[in-house]
């Protein structure tokens, strides 16, 4: 539907943004990629070393700590950091009251600027680049780190030249997956004016208007997305060959002492903190001060229940007929995935926009119960692919043989997806749901652009709050979509315990 | 109820050009345990999946007497074909109790009698203490017979077997090995047993096929190949085997007193090799070390290396010279195309 919009989209204002802004889009992006994916990297991978090979005081507690932020979606960050950093927010205060200053007597970093969103974005979602790093140093077999130090490397010369370039593929495909998000992003870098090609996609839909140059604004976002999922296929395909010895043994991790453990400590709290636990605490603060004053939020927590709901009930469908079309090597099976990694792909505001470009066909426009189903589509398109690869670990887990019994003792398609492969897919199942639930819930751009009067979601109702500068009240939304990330993420980190090779019951 | 052979006419299959099995006749007869021996790589799962039809052949056909069940045009889907599979890792469904794991292959009987029928194969192979148990609270050697259970309670006109027993502890092996072979010959149907242990071919199968690179090589009752190779690889597949090359004196000696021809390559099975006194040749023993029931010796004599066996107490034991000889009617000769 963009593509075809894209074709036949009209040509004035396409000419007038592509000769004054497009370009700007274009480079805050390259821009904001680049920034985030430098200070992804290096707090990212030297947490995810720390934590799996070495012993310093706390490093059980920050091995999950350090997945929290997964929990707060880029918005809800950008808010406690314009609050906390801003003119009026505590830090400037404090620094003025310290010093005497007046606020213009002195340069602070802006946080509203691209590299201000960069470092938001990174700190929201560096932990995909610290789970596939954790997750390929732990399971790199301890035999080559150890024949590497009995042939005589230091500890230093073993990190760089066996278990980095080792781990490089898992943490391309990490980042990859990071900058994918960090591209997709809407509120973040609306909100804190960095305009990106995402951003530019709304912008040319809400300010001007014009479906046609939104969808080719659109087209150009799509292609970097499908890039950066080229590259993370590729180099996850390569993560995966990259095991050569088949034996675990639990990792002897190397206790650290003095200065060094606690400078690791520090590294990590730090990490945490930055990632966390600074702008949640103070949304806390802040939405704690202004309770009484503050707007009720009963509606828009029922919005969001009852949106993220049914999106979460389709998705869920789909994701679960996906993953089990897509055992076995068959066509149908191999569509269905490319379908559904193209959805993930495209980021919220751009499936908006096609959905605003499919209502115009409706009899009805975008009217009530037509703009409720498109969003629910929406949802749909976008997340399926997030529910499917848990229930696809699931099967994966389940051996190969167990379909050719099925079927060499006579059970149909049909009946072996029933009775064979659905109780498999069960564990992963439930773990689908809730990560479908909480995605939907935290969704925000195809939210804003589609859901009819009276619909506000919490993620919404954050969003404009913010925008009009409301930040105090803005965290109480911005708490609640928080509070209920923590479910999947716990689960995760749970999850990611038990799966490790050579721990106990794995 | 009686079965048909399953015969394999020239089957090949190629995976990207590269044929993994390639121009394969073979006969499974009805009532025997066939066993089909070769190195990792051999081509061997491939074959059980072409006969399970999990795989399509490029050429050839498989048939059940007079039925086709695979040809390039025809393959009757895995499902239709009744051919009982047994798997290493035993692919016991989890979600279901031991007795639904075989209940589950009679779908087509009427509820009742399927529950008996499962019942009886669960009593037969000695699980009726515990056909309520899920698969993770079975023994290794339960599940496995879970998975005999199963596989032959839809009454399979083949049995397929991929390596059943080597996911058992060794001393569980040979009673678990008796269990099972003991129902599938009962049965009746024409049984296949993929292994790559020399010992249980020889011990449990009625027939063995020796497959390497994607060929068989030899079919023939397993005592007629093992002392009869039809090449130096048939032998080795079978047990060790010492080569004596031709041009070597000492050879030429061993050869002499055997009677054997002057200049050919001899084959000898360890137990070939005699420590004889009046032997001709001379050996020095490097090695000497009780293996079981009996000592294996590892010998030199001149440049050749030597494996023989011996008594437990008489053996020679390391560091001892003796004097060697050959079993004239052990010693395996090949044509001259031999490797």
């Amino acid at each position: 539907m963009v593509l075809f919009e894209a074709v036949l989209g009209g040509g004035e204002i396409w000419r007038h943004i592509a000769s004054t802004t497009l370009t700007g889009y274009a480079l805050n992006t390259v821009a904001l990629l680049t920034i985030a994916a430098v200070l992804m990297l290096i707090t990212a991978v030297p947490a995810a070393w720390l934590v799996t090979m070495r012993a310093f005081p706390g490093r059980g507690v920050f091995e999950w700590l350090l997945i929290l932020p997964l929990a707060a979606p880029g918005y809800v960050l950008a808010v406690a950091y314009a609050d906390l950093l801003g003119v009026g927010g505590p830090v400037q205060s404090a620094l003025r009251e310290a010093t005497g200053w007046a606020a213009r007597d002195y340069w602070f970093p802006p946080i509203k600027s691209v590299p201000g969103c960069a470092f938001v974005l990174a700190s929201a979602l560096y932990p995909y680049v610290y789970l596939t790093a954790r997750a390929a140093f732990v399971s790199q077999s301890v035999c080559t780190l150890e024949a590497a130090r009995s042939l005589g490397a230091s500890p230093r010369r073993t990190f760089w030249r066996v278990a980095l370039p080792a781990a490089r593929p898992a943490i391309a495909a990490g980042l990859a997956l990071a900058l994918m998000e960090a591209a997709a992003d809407f509120g973040a870098a609306d909100f804190l004016g960095a305009p990106t090609l995402t951003v530019g996609v709304f912008r040319a839909w809400s300010s001007y208007g014009d479906v046609g140059a939104a969808a080719r604004i659109a087209i150009l976002v799509v292609a970097l997305m499908l890039t950066l999922q080229w590259i993370e296929r590729r180099q996850r395909g390569q993560a995966g060959s990259a095991a050569t010895s088949v034996r675990w043994r639990p990792l002897a991790r190397e206790r650290m002492t003095g200065l060094a453990a606690l400078g690791a400590s520090a590294f990590c709290a730090g990490v945490f903190l930055i990632g966390f636990a600074l702008p949640v605490g103070r949304l806390i603060w802040v939405a704690l001060e202004t309770a009484p004053t503050s707007p009720p939020l009963g509606e828009h927590v029922r919005n969001s229940l009852v949106l993220a709901a049914a999106g979460a009930s389709v998705a869920f469908v789909l994701a679960l007929s996906a993953a089990l079309l897509g055992r076995g090597d068959r066509p149908s099976g191999r569509l269905a995935n490319t379908i559904v990694a193209a959805g993930y792909a495209t980021p919220g505001a751009v499936l908006a926009l096609g959905a605003l470009a499919l209502a115009v066909l409706l009899p009805g426009g975008l009217a009530g119960g037509a703009a409720i189903a498109l969003l629910v589509w929406t949802y749909a398109v976008r997340f399926t692919a997030a529910g499917a690869a848990p229930i696809e670990a699931a099967l994966r887990r389940a051996p190969a043989s167990l379909g050719h019994a099925a079927q060499s003792l006579g059970a149909g398609p049909i009946r072996r997806t029933l009775q064979v492969d659905l109780p498999l897919a069960l564990p992963g199942a439930a773990a689908a749901a809730l990560i479908l639930f909480v995605e939907t819930l935290k969704e925000l751009p195809a939210t804003f652009m589609l859901a009819p009067y009276g619909w506000d979601t919490l993620a919404v109702r954050a969003y404009t709050l913010a925008s009009d500068e409301r930040l105090a009240a803005a965290a109480a939304p911005s708490l609640l979509i928080t509070l209920a990330g923590l479910g999947p993420v716990i689960l995760l980190s749970w999850g990611l315990a038990r799966a490790r090779p050579g721990a106990p019951g794995a | 109820m009686s079965y048909a052979a399953i015969t394999l006419e020239r089957i090949t299959r190629r995976y990207k050009g590269r044929a993994v099995v390639e121009d394969v006749d073979l006969t499974l007869p009805p009532g025997s345990v066939t066993a089909l021996v070769g190195a990792s790589g051999a081509g061997k799962s491939t074959l059980l999946r072409l006969i399970a039809g999990l795989e399509a052949p490029d050429a050839g056909e498989i048939r059940a007497g007079d039925e086709v069940l695979s040809s390039p045009t025809r393959l009757v889907p895995p499902e239709k074909r009744g051919v009982g599979l047994i798997f290493q890792d035993f692919a016991l469904f989890p979600n279901m109790t031991a007795l639904e794991n075989v209940r589950f292959g009679l779908a087509d009987l009427p509820r009742e009698a399927a529950d008996a029928q499962a019942r009886a194969w669960i009593d037969r192979l000695g699980l009726a203490e515990r056909a309520g148990a899920y698969p993770h609270q079975l023994s290794g050697g339960e599940q496995q017979r879970v998975s005999i259970a199963r596989a032959l309670a839809p009454k399979p006109r083949a049995v397929l077997m991929d390596e059943p027993f080597s996911g058992l502890d060794p001393s569980l092996r040979e009673e678990a090995r008796a269990a099972a072979l003991g129902a599938v010959a009962a049965s009746g149907a024409p049984a296949l047993l993929v292994t790559h242990d020399a010992e249980e071919a020889l011990s449990a199968a009625d027939q063995v096929a020796i497959m390497h690179g994607g060929r068989i090589l030899q079919t023939g009752a397993p005592e007629a190949v093992y002392c009869a190779p039809a090449d130096p690889v048939s032998a080795a597949a079978l047990g060790p085997v010492n080569r004596l090359p031709g041009g070597d004196p000492t050879t030429a000696a061993l050869a002499a007193a055997a009677g054997a021809p002057a200049g050919a390559d001899l084959f000898v099975r360890p137990e070939g090799v005699l420590i004889a006194s009046d032997g001709p040749v001379e050996a020095m023993v490097e090695t000497s070390a009780r293996t079981g029931p009996l000592r294996t010796l590892r010998l030199r004599a001149g440049e050749i290396a030597l494996r023989a066996v011996g008594p437990p107490d008489s053996a020679p034991k390391a560091g001892d010279a003796c004097r060697i000889a050959l079993d004239p009617h052990a010693v395996i000769l090949f044509g001259p195309t031999s490797r």
